[in-house]
């Protein structure tokens, strides 16, 4: 035994799966297996094994294995154990008389579950136990029945809470990837919709569900999305955020290139569009991809507004982002480097404010903005109670604190507190936090150098942001590479009738980029190189490949 | 494989290369309240010459300048050639670098020194290359919406603030047609529209060989034609004389902006449309020289990046003493050696693949 | 992997460059707010020898004084003067003053003393073109018969800033009552380019005990004791200052440069009484012909429209004839003073009034020949006047309420 142990713990720390072992676990001495499991799984006390005699003419041994606390005990108990008992003693001279053998039997001819398998292989008999299956053994034979009993305690479906809407559906995924699935599942009965299934972490074997319709998906897409996540290798996946950061084309950035979201009806909605989602169990966080920047302006309410309402809110929304990274900076660059074109009324009253304040108008601004990140981050952190005692002491009190103290102008508390207020308008947290990071960059760039520094951090930005791809797709799409096509639902959002909701699937295909290259990582981004070698004599000219692009198309 | 850049892309980048410091600066004022008509003469002719390049291209849609430099002169004066022109668009961003900082320090970066803005502008211009010449023009088409924007803009508040007064342009042509011919001579047939010799390094990556120079040469003509509005605007808003006796004329012109007292000294904003022409047109000649170099040697195109970087920082900063020593310089190139790369080298090549092409077409079809 | 630990390696070089410059640059341009001295206007006197030619008084806006909460109660503006050779001596010599860095990207106004102007202002032009930090909407005075100085020192009483004030009246009054209209740097400059004239620039002065005026004191009184006016209209010829134009001429004069909005006509009724009018717009066209080189002639055709503001006697408002005859009446006012303002442009042999543009515009072959004369072909052409007035309404009565009105 302690042999054994201790091989099973280097087998652990190596890098292949720690369920491995030498020589057969699976026997067709029962005692013998059952002790193998029990050694496996270290003596677990929520491990029950239940051993019963089958009656009938088939006189055998059984075990029904299961771990208590993460089946559904009454599942096991009535459906597995009961119906073993109770059926098996019913079987007559025919059920005897047919050639099956007994695992066989007992598959076809007993068993009340719904999902009910013969498994041979060890360490999924193992991954079924520890995903809380019961595992049917027999006496004198090397397989085992995998009876499908998994339960334990899961949320309910309740409302939302990372992203609220006045109106829409007000369900929200949950930690369960079955649940999850049958939320998207009910919205599209669709037998186009493709539903995939794998196990990523080595150790976690964490449930992994993929997503897409099949023909308004890019099949290429789908390809490179199964590429990317079979090529995981990591121990555990605890939230989607593993995943998104593992397949994601570009870990360089604070652009997120993947959506994430908790609302069924923004997963149906991007599944209609063509899109692919990635289910992780254990979070009702769902991933997105691709995901362009457009689309992190986007809300689940979108769609249930009037269009012309919508574009207005949409409008806000992206001068929020700008406020929100160029807010700081422009007060910065604007109060010391170009003073002249700050109207001379306003002048006066900012530099009433600013004449007895100690600090530059940049050190007041990171101040400012630091205090505010604190915060914030304090207000997340805090327990709900407490979070509006911080809120209120933290804006209120604190803000006016420090201007009556004479330590930052009024001015400065303004801008801050409308970049804060700028960073919660955009509807993706994930953006919004790529903001406020960017934010800091240009107000240093501004207390240097003026507006030169932050129109040359602004193409910097820009040009990044064009280097970005989220699975072949550029990132500013429709932007740049201009698509006037695209432009439907970017800024504008037109109305339903105007985006052709009854179009096929080829259609829906051809309103969205199709990605031309797939890549997993930003070396087709390079500039071409043009070498000696591969300069045929094409005198005479060729047609260029035409791109995916509406513009090439025109 | 490959990348292609769509059409949009090119016009974009066309037309903000074209743009670039020409926007800014006073350009054809040799020929006094006319200058507007002799850019507008000179864009026609960078049509004309740009329809030269067109034609090498359309003989070899896949070569750069470099490319078929070689293969029309043969090896032995080919890499010289195309060692030359790597030299002139090195030359040329060293100059446009200098240009641009300069310029930047005389509006509003009194104190900082040279060294340090042309240093960031190099860096930010690097790091847009390195990731490749197609985020390059992607990056251009959104500014240029920005620079239209920012023109747009600007103009409307001119109007607004009533300082347009058409009849400083007036009378057209009262000295005849001798100054704009001379002021065409003498700067608008090279600058800027002779500077798209750097554009066929770019061409073969343009995503549609029939269409493409066309869709480039709509570009030079919306750029002259916004150039040569440009300088109308300023002459009628601040006459002749003084746009003629200030390096940046578009500043003061802007600085006229004057609404209800809120909305003044905008020319910040010109300080951003300068910044970004600078930008892409150092980016372009840099972009040139390196798509040159790396099908030369064969180095990946990378690698030559930093230090190409340097060479250009240091072309710029031992360019000249100060300002004006630099336009006497530029002016003295202009009239002299540039015509030959733009022109003259260009000539022999058309001539040559002419040749070249009408003795194999019988033969192939 | 290998690639992508590579690129990770030149974007932390990157960065590192990036950080190593920033480090090494400080802020050169960067000024604090706080360590500016804004300065709202400008005067320029002209000093007693060629050493201090140049006295240069900047009027610097105490913000703490205008809207902090730690206002000390004292002058909301103060006053520095430098002087020098060259008007950057002179203004480093003030700036050597100020504890802060002299600000003048927010100067409102310029007054030049009349004796400097009479001297000649080019010398002050180049600077205020030049300086970067200038703006070129500077509206430009000329003090009349004072000091500069005494423009800049005069507190007022709406606005704090007294340059502010000043804007505001020439605002004010060239949008209604007033033939004074805004001149800014740029104007200035091509006014003095102009070929055989100069700029019309507007004239201030301040009225009253100026002895005064720079205390609080000036504003305890509920009649202010001194006031800052823009009166007069300084006729330039190139640089140097030639004369004033006053009251009719002046009006004329901004009539002819199509400078009015609203100004007020007062007509004398054949019965002693008067009728005032408001003319609401001007249209003016200038024609000129050159048959005879030497002698051009021009003729300016006017049409203007107006309303009754005020009619007190008993004239049948109501009747077209009677509108018609104060139409021509306006119209007859408009003409004298158009006609004062040529006549006495052409005594200063200044064509500030732009008909040599107009010239220029009509005929540019003659015009070359004869526009190094222009000045003195100007004083002797020929100008023909038209005018025409037009009475929109009368306002909202049509006859004046009479005193027992015989029925």
């Amino acid at each position: 035994m302690n042999i054994k142990r201790s091989a099973s713990r280097k087998a652990g720390t190596g890098e292949s799966a720690s369920l491995e072992y030498s020589g057969p676990k699976l026997t067709d001495n029962l005692q013998q297996t059952l002790e193998n499991i029990v050694t496996e799984l270290g003596d677990a006390p929520d491990l029950k094994i239940r051993r019963v005699r089958l009656s009938g003419d088939r006189n055998v041994l059984a075990a029904a294995v299961h771990l208590s606390e993460l089946a559904d005990t009454t599942a096991v108990n009535e459906f597995v154990i009961g119906s073993l008992l109770d059926q098996t003693g019913e079987w007559n001279a025919d059920t005897s008389a047919s050639a099956d053998t007994l695992p066989e039997l007992i598959l076809s001819h007993a068993l009340n579950v719904g999902e009910a398998v013969l498994q041979e292989d060890w360490k999924e008999i193992m991954l079924a136990i520890l995903s809380g299956d019961t595992a049917i053994l027999l006496e004198g034979y090397s397989v085992s029945i995998v009876c499908q009993t998994k339960g334990g305690e899961s949320r309910q479906v309740s409302e939302s809470t990372a992203q609220l809407v006045v109106r829409g559906s007000k369900d929200s995924f949950v930690e369960s990837v079955a649940t999850n699935v049958s939320l998207i599942r009910r919205r599209i009965k669709s037998s186009k919709l493709r539903l995939e299934y794998m196990q990523i972490g080595t150790v976690t074997r964490t449930h992994v569900a993929l997503m897409f319709i099949q023909e308004t998906a890019d099949a290429d897409q789908v390809d490179e999305v199964r590429r990317r996540l079979a090529k995981i290798s990591i121990d555990g996946i605890l939230e989607s955020g593993y995943i998104e950061e593992l397949i994601q084309d570009k870990t360089f950035t604070p652009f997120p290139t993947i959506y994430n979201t908790e609302r069924p009806d923004v997963v149906a909605g991007n599944l209609l569009e063509g899109r692919i989602i990635v289910i992780v169990d254990g979070t009702p966080f769902v991933l997105i991809l691709p995901a362009v920047f457009t689309q992190f302006f986007q809300s689940a309410e979108d769609y249930s507004q009037r269009f012309d309402i919508v574009i207005l809110m949409r409008l806000i929304r992206y001068i929020s982002f700008i406020v929100l990274i160029l807010g700081p900076s422009i007060y910065v660059a604007l109060t010391t480097y170009h003073y002249e074109m700050i109207p001379t009324t306003l002048l006066i009253n900012l530099l009433a404010q600013r004449e007895n304040v100690p600090f530059p108008a940049f050190v007041e601004a990171m101040l400012m903005e630091i205090t505010f990140e604190i915060l914030r981050e304090a207000g997340v952190r805090m327990p709900r109670v407490i979070g509006q005692t911080v809120s209120v002491v933290g804006a209120l009190i604190l803000g006016q604190a420090v201007v009556e103290a004479g330590i930052i102008t009024p001015i400065m508390v303004i801008v801050v507190a409308l970049t804060g207020i700028a960073s919660f308008a955009i509807p993706a947290y994930n953006l919004a936090i790529a903001g406020r990071i960017i934010r800091f960059g240009f107000t240093l760039l501004a207390g240097m150098f003026g507006f030169y520094g932050v129109t040359l951090g602004l193409i910097v930005l820009v040009a990044h942001m064009n280097s970005l791809r989220s699975f072949g797709i550029p990132y500013l799409f429709p932007f740049v590479p201009l698509s006037v096509k695209g432009q439907k639902d970017t800024i504008l959002r037109l109305p339903l009738w105007a985006m052709k909701p009854h179009r096929s699937p080829q259609e829906a295909r051809e309103d969205r980029p199709a990605g031309t290259k797939v890549t997993s990582g930003h070396k087709e981004n390079l500039a071409p190189q043009i070498r000696r070698k591969s300069d045929g004599d094409t005198a005479g000219g060729e047609v260029g490949q035409e791109g995916g692009w509406d513009e090439n198309k025109s | 494989m490959n990348i292609r850049i769509g059409l949009i892309q090119f016009f974009s980048i066309t037309l903000l290369f074209e743009l670039g410091t020409a926007l800014v600066v006073n350009l054809g004022l040799e020929a006094g309240k006319d200058a507007w008509l002799s850019i507008l003469t000179g864009t026609v002719i960078g049509v004309i010459v740009f329809m030269g390049y067109a034609y090498l291209y359309w003989t070899y849609p896949k070569l750069t300048l470099t490319g078929y430099t070689r293969k029309l002169l043969g090896k032995y004066i080919g890499i010289p050639v195309s060692l030359l022109y790597i030299i002139l668009f090195l030359n040329l961003a060293g100059r446009d670098l200098r240009d641009g900082s300069t310029m930047l320090a005389m509006a509003t970066m009194h104190n900082t020194p040279l060294f340090i803005i042309s240093t960031l502008m190099i860096l930010s211009v690097a790091y847009v290359l390195h990731k490749g010449v197609e985020v390059l023009t992607r990056t251009s088409l959104v500014f240029t919406f920005i620079v239209l924007l920012i023109g747009i803009f600007c103009t409307l508040l001119l109007m607004l603030s009533g300082s347009i007064h058409l009849h400083r342009l007036l009378p057209v042509m009262e000295d005849g047609l001798r100054p704009i011919a001379a002021a065409v001579l003498q700067q608008n047939y090279m600058f800027p529209f002779g500077e798209m010799i750097s554009f066929t390094m770019l061409m073969p990556y343009l995503s549609n060989v029939k269409k493409g120079p066309w869709v480039i040469a709509a570009a030079i003509l919306t750029s002259g034609l916004l150039l040569s509005f440009t300088m109308a605007l300023n002459i009628s808003v601040l006459g002749a004389d003084i746009v003629s006796r200030a390096p940046l004329p578009l500043m003061p012109v802007i600085s006229k902006i004057s609404l209800s007292d809120f909305i003044q000294r905008v020319d910040v904003f010109v300080v951003m449309v300068l910044i970004i022409g600078v930008f892409f047109k150092i980016a372009v000649f840099f972009a040139a020289a390196m798509i040159g170099i790396s099908e030369l040697f064969g180095l990946p195109y990378r690698r030559m990046l930093y230090p190409s970087a340097l060479i250009i920082l240091f072309t710029s900063m031992l360019d000249a003493r100060n300002f004006t020593e630099h336009l006497e310089e530029g002016g003295r190139l202009l009239y002299r050696v540039y015509p030959i790369f733009v022109l003259l080298i260009p000539a022999i090549l058309m001539v040559l693949a002419a040749i070249r092409h009408h003795r194999s077409a019988p033969r192939s079809g | 992997m290998k690639t992508r630990a590579k690129a990770a390696f030149s974007v932390l070089l990157v960065c590192l460059q990036l950080m190593f410059f920033l480090s090494l640059t400080g802020c050169w341009d960067s000024v604090e707010l706080n360590r500016r001295a804004i300065v709202s206007g400008v005067a320029i006197d002209r000093g007693p020898n060629e050493e201090q030619k140049y006295v240069i008084s900047f009027q610097i806006i105490v913000a703490d004084e205008i809207s902090g909460e730690n206002s000390r109660g004292v002058s909301p503006v103060t006053l520095y003067t430098g002087r020098g050779r060259t008007m950057f001596e002179a203004l480093a010599n003030a700036s050597r003053q100020t504890a802060r860095f002299l600000s003048l990207g927010h100067v409102r106004v310029l007054v030049i003393s009349e004796a400097f102007a009479r001297e000649g202002i080019k010398g002050i032009m180049d600077v205020l073109e030049r300086e970067s930090d200038m703006r070129l909407t500077t509206l430009f005075f000329i003090s009349k018969g004072q000091p500069a100085i005494d423009c800049m020192s005069t507190l007022t009483v709406f606005g704090k800033i007294p340059s502010n004030d000043l804007v505001e009246k020439l605002e004010t009054t060239s949008k209604q009552f007033g033939y004074s209209y805004k001149m800014e740097v740029d104007d200035v400059i091509r006014g003095i380019q102009t070929i055989g004239g100069g700029p019309l620039i507007n004239g201030v002065y301040v009225s009253g005990a100026r002895s005064k005026a720079d205390t609080k004191k000036n504003l305890e009184t509920i009649e202010p004791q001194a006031i800052i006016r823009i009166k007069g209209l300084a006729v330039f010829k190139d640089d140097k200052l030639k004369g004033w134009l006053e009251g009719e001429a002046a009006a004329g004069a901004a009539l002819i440069r199509n400078k009015i909005k609203h100004l007020p006509v007062i007509i004398k009724m054949k019965d002693g009484s008067y009728v005032s009018c408001n003319v609401y717009q001007s249209q003016v066209h200038i024609k000129a012909e050159l048959t005879d080189p030497e002698h051009p002639v021009f003729s300016v055709r006017i049409t203007q429209q107006a309303a009754i503001k005020e009619s007190s006697n008993d004239l049948e408002l109501t009747d077209p004839q009677v509108l018609k005859d104060i139409s021509v009446k306006i119209a007859e006012v408009t003409h004298q003073q158009l006609e004062t303002a040529i006549v006495s442009t052409q005594k200063l042999k200044s064509d500030v009034l732009g008909f040599g543009e107009v010239l220029e515009r009509s005929h540019p072959r003659g015009w070359k020949k004869i526009r190094d004369r222009w000045s003195r072909i100007y004083a002797t052409s020929r100008i023909e006047i038209a005018t025409e007035a037009v009475i929109r309404h009368t306002d909202m009565r049509t006859d004046s309420f009479q005193v027992n009105k015989p029925e």
